[in-house]
């Protein structure tokens, strides 16, 4: 994780500390950004990372819940970590409601982050609210000027593709049902562009989130070309720190190699959520 | 343990009390049996992996002691995801298992586990008995173990597991076999998943048991409507968290009746007014497992909690709250 200075260079170590809800509001229908106020001593995170966020109503049990981090900076007096996430299940319904000032408990920063690889040009792909990691990973890859990234952004349909306001690089936007940009899924523009010259092998790396089966269709897209291809996963997680095994993902074992049992599944808090995507073994994955 | 200790007057183990007079700190520590804790606050097995996480974010070293994750005499794989599924107040899992196998915990778990200086009561599964006795030869030598715990009641594996608990003499054969290769204290982790909890707790006892562990999962299913799939790869699962604590203080209600070892409560735990309960009941030492997913530091404020009521109560150990349950009406 130390290809490249300042980005994957070091990773902070992770500390539960209270947050501050700052903001909170839609961004497309049912997927909303949530802007958190931390003390000045968490992070930095790195791009792909996450955090393990307690959701409202903390009176009621619940486990927390894993969420890629979309943004950090600092501020003045504190940290400022952004996430994107999807009003899907009683817990995130309940984050939808969190007002301003409500304060939730939160550790992170978490887990591998993306290895960018500074030698191969940048191609981000960010499926609905999976466009949140990748775009952070573009605005460290621009800023850090290591080739001119570009960043393809798929949903749905039009009303579901996330707005991007400032854009760090170049965007293409696709749509499964082409009422915006592409007419078709993101690796249906990948293949459009490669067959327009557009995606030159051994020259590019792809890194993308997104739903499992997007993911899923992206590893075998790429599998046998010379794209090295990083995804950012998502499972139901327990704990996030590696303690309950829940959060099994299941790898690919190296032809003829002997391996333990214990190794079939990785712990993706602790493997990922970041991983190659070839090492892992998607007919295994539940969407 | 530098620094974990509270501030106040933490060095004489004296504090103050409102009104500035001298009164000394209550007594945590508790014995179970041959076993001596530095206060009644265990993390259950399966839920704190192998303790080797950061100690600052998990505040492992206030701890009464660390159960470690089941460990077997192979690797396990463990069962296919999806592993877990939120319930109302809880969780269900069926992780199966999943473990390094005895001979790489012995070398690339144990020692890191054992220099923290919290008592280690090490979990054992298998699917026979001759599973477990192996598994505890290889390590009942080795440095840093406090006991062991037998776990006879998994409900998400195929083979053993929770069946062990359903048949009493099954339970008990895998103790009395496993007592004979070792001198280190066995505790048996036992199912809520039985007719009489009582009677197994009995045979174990019967077959040199030195305390039992009340209790595992509670077998449950949740299924997704759309697909008409359970919501694990497995089906059923094991049902954990605060849904389940009035049934499991039950069941050790149950255990302390009808044993004299030393019971360990475990169910649903979250707060020190939980465990509280279990020490009333009769448990000699509690576990906190599904509240350190939510909490990483759930069993550190635990045991500061205790405390704090302990002073509050006017009471001098925690000794004298275990078993002192009304059970007049």
């Amino acid at each position: 994780m130390t290809r490249v200075g300042g980005l994957a260079a070091s990773v902070a170590p992770p500390r539960t500390v209270i947050a501050r809800v700052e903001s909170n509001r839609p961004l497309v229908p049912g997927i909303f950004e949530a802007v958190l106020a931390l003390p000045s001593e968490w992070g930095p995170a790195r791009p792909g990372q996450f955090v393990q966020l307690e959701c409202p109503p903390p009176e009621l049990f619940g486990l927390r819940r894993p969420f890629s981090i979309a943004g950090c900076r600092a501020v003045v007096g504190g940290v400022e970590v952004r996430i994107v996430y999807g009003a899907v299940g009683m817990r995130t319904h309940g984050l939808a409601q969190a007002l301003p000032g409500v304060a939730l408990r939160l550790t992170g920063p978490l887990g591998r982050p993306f290895d960018a690889m500074p030698e191969r040009r940048a191609v981000l792909l960010g499926g609905g609210r999976g466009l949140a990691p990748v775009l952070m990973l573009a605005e460290h890859l621009g800023r850090n000027a290591h080739g001119a990234a570009i960043l393809l952004h798929g949903a749905r349909t039009a009303s579901q593709l996330i707005p991007i306001p400032d854009p760090p690089c170049e965007v293409r936007p696709a749509t499964d049902d082409g009422s915006a940009g592409f007419h078709g899924t993101l690796v249906d523009l990948l293949q459009s562009m490669s067959d327009a010259g557009e995606l030159l092998e051994g020259r590019d790396a792809l890194y993308a989130c997104g739903p499992n089966r997007m993911l899923a269709a992206l590893a075998a897209w790429s599998a046998e070309r010379d794209l090295p291809c990083q995804v950012s996963l998502e499972t139901h997680f327990g704990c996030g720190l590696g303690m309950c095994a829940g959060c099994a993902v299941p790898v690919k074992t190296t032809a003829g190699a002997e391996v333990s049992a214990f190794e079939r599944f990785v712990f993706l808090c602790r493997e990922g959520p970041v991983m190659d995507a070839q090492r892992i073994d998607w007919a295994g994955v539940h969407e | 343990m530098n620094g974990d200790a509270p501030a106040n007057g933490a060095d004489a183990g004296i504090s103050r009390s409102m009104s500035g007079e001298a009164v000394p700190r209550p007594v945590l520590k508790v014995s179970l049996g041959p076993v001596s804790l530095p206060n009644p606050v265990l993390t259950a097995s399966g839920t704190f992996g192998y303790g080797d996480e950061e100690p600052e974010l998990t505040g492992m070293l206030g701890l009464g002691g660390i159960v470690t994750k089941t460990v077997t005499l192979e690797p396990r794989a463990g069962n296919a995801p999806p592993r877990i599924w939120e319930t109302p107040a809880g969780m269900l899992n069926s992780i199966g298992l999943q473990n390094v196998g005895v001979d790489r915990f012995l070398t690339e778990k144990l020692p890191a586990l054992a220099s923290l200086g919290v008592p280690v009561i090490v979990s054992v599964g298998g699917r026979r008995a001759e599973e477990y006795v192996e598994t505890v030869r290889r390590l009942q030598g080795a440095p840093g173990i406090t006991a062991f715990e037998i776990n006879v009641s998994c409900p998400n594996v195929k083979e053993g597991g929770l069946e062990f608990c359903q048949v009493p003499s099954a339970a008990a054969g895998v103790v009395e076999a496993v007592r004979k290769v070792t001198r280190l204290p066995l505790w048996a982790k036992l199912s809520p998943n039985v007719t009489s909890l009582g009677t197994v707790a009995r045979a174990v006892a019967e077959a040199g048991a030195d305390g039992v562990t009340v209790a595992n999962t509670f077998v449950g299913l949740c299924i997704d409507i759309r697909t008409r799939r359970s919501r694990l790869s497995a089906g059923s699962g094991g049902l954990s968290g605060p849904a389940i604590r009035p049934l499991a203080l039950a069941r050790v209600r149950d255990a302390v009746r009808a044993v004299t070892i030393p019971v360990v409560g475990c169910g649903g735990i979250t707060t020190a007014e939980d465990a509280l309960e279990f020490l009333i009941v009769g448990a000699r030492a509690v576990q906190i497992g599904t509240a350190s997913f939510r909490d990483p530091r759930a069993a550190r404020g635990v045991v500061e909690g205790i405390e704090a009521f302990l002073r509050a109560e006017g009471l001098t150990s925690v000794e004298a709250l275990i078993g002192t349950y009304r059970e007049e009406v």
